[in-house]
């Protein structure tokens, strides 16, 4: 079954421009504030829990490495200017356009419109 | 013209042909079965490789340069600061970028099945699965490819070319050599002694229509989800299907922000993962 392209989702990128930015735990540093809760399990137990609105520490850091934790999102705290989000998303939309091609398949269009709502990466 | 019934040999004369397959990693996936890799005993096998150890000591002097500290020489100090699952993901990594290397168009293939590794990871985590069987056979997913390659360069990079129109990958592949890169695929990794999880994602991690088991199902779909993510930049990455029992397999629905997160963090990885192999190919 194909949809529509007509019927694509507008969406409003506010949220996305300034939605956490996730970095590598290679790439924090202390002071940054957790925008999403961090986990981490071994062995069916809980070795770390931490919570949204966490100052991240130095050792805090290091745990987080250790227990295997590759990427935390971190809150963002100088948002890319609107204009120029603009325009870094009119970029994203027309190569998702292209990737998706015109004619799509009902699933291929849940996928392209989920792409669209998150946008392209503020940070 | 390659077929079911010569095909076991031609992919062992090939692989003959093609660089070693690393050791190093064989050894690793011999750990991973028998649960008993540590971290000692993967920062010892790695500092017997010069380059594993410098993509270590890499990673770590990374991290250490943002916290304005002094750069570390010790591989070891280093495995133990980057910690276990960086290490392992580093030995694999590697190992296949050694590889590839030396093949035309070697560049690419590493970089796509590197986006394809960390995007079966993530699913796997998602969804309860072997992280590092995930992360594995991202990386091998396309080996395939480096033997139709090597029988016909131009023939292969045509079939590339034109599929990328019309997505008819397999069937290209099936009409010039003879059998498609994930059959190819398959039989090197039973020439490798792989388990046999990861010789059946790669011998159905093209099907759009079944599920073979959930690792199949995360290959599967982390192909979509690298190729609508633009992971490497390429203009032949198009979507054109998607494997909906695979979507089903996993439980995921497009629409929940947690599958944005997901994306994001293919991304925030992906940027990282290539830095040095980049560094090493320049």
């Amino acid at each position: 079954m194909e949809s529509d392209p007509s019927e694509a989702v507008v969406p409003d990128m506010t949220h996305a421009r300034l939605r956490p930015c996730w970095l590598s735990t290679l790439e924090i540093k202390p002071g940054m504030v957790l925008a999403k809760p961090v986990s981490a399990v071994s062995g069916g137990y809980a070795t770390m829990s931490l919570p949204a609105g966490v100052t991240i520490a130095e050792e805090t850091i290091g745990q987080m490495i250790v227990k295997g934790i590759e990427c935390v999102a971190v809150l963002n705290t100088e948002p890319m200017d609107a204009q120029d989000y603009a325009v870094a998303t009119q970029a994203y939309e027309a190569r998702l356009q292209q990737i998706f091609g015109p004619q799509r398949t009902e699933h291929c269009q849940a996928l392209l419109d989920a792409l669209l709502i998150r946008g392209p990466m503020p940070c | 013209m390659l077929n079911s019934e010569n095909l076991a040999h031609a992919v062992a004369v090939m692989a003959r042909k093609l660089p070693p397959f690393p050791t190093i990693v064989i050894q690793l996936l011999d750990m991973l079965r028998n649960d008993s890799v540590t971290l000692e005993v993967l920062a010892r096998m790695a500092r017997n490789d010069p380059i594993i150890s410098a993509n270590i000591l890499a990673q770590a002097n990374h991290m250490r340069r943002i916290h304005a500290q002094s750069d570390l020489t010790d591989a070891f100090v280093a495995a133990s600061i980057i910690g276990i699952n960086r290490v392992r993901r580093i030995v694999v990594t590697t190992g296949m970028n050694r590889f590839v290397s030396s093949v035309p168009g070697g560049l690419f293939l590493f970089q796509h099945s590197v986006a394809v590794a960390i995007a079966a990871q993530e699913l796997a985590e998602f969804s309860g699965e072997s992280q590092d069987l995930a992360y594995i056979s991202g990386m091998l997913h396309d080996v395939g490819q480096l033997c139709l390659n090597m029988l016909d360069e131009r023939a292969f990079e045509k079939v590339y070319m034109d599929a990328s129109v019309d997505g008819k990958l397999m069937e290209r592949e099936a009409a010039v050599f003879g059998v498609d890169h994930c059959a190819v695929g398959a039989q090197l990794a039973r020439y490798w002694n792989l388990p046999e999880q990861i010789y059946s994602a790669i011998l159905n991690h093209h099907d759009e229509e079944t599920v073979t088991c959930p690792l199949q199902a995360a290959i599967c779909l982390s192909e979509t989800i690298v190729r609508a993510l633009d992971l490497p930049a390429s203009p032949k990455n198009r979507v054109t299907l998607i494997n909906q029992h695979a979507v089903a397999e996993l439980g995921l629905d497009w629409s929940d922000p947690g599958m944005a997160d997901l994306f994001d963090r293919c991304v925030t990885r992906f940027r990282l993962a290539i830095q040095p192999q980049q560094a090493s190919h320049a």
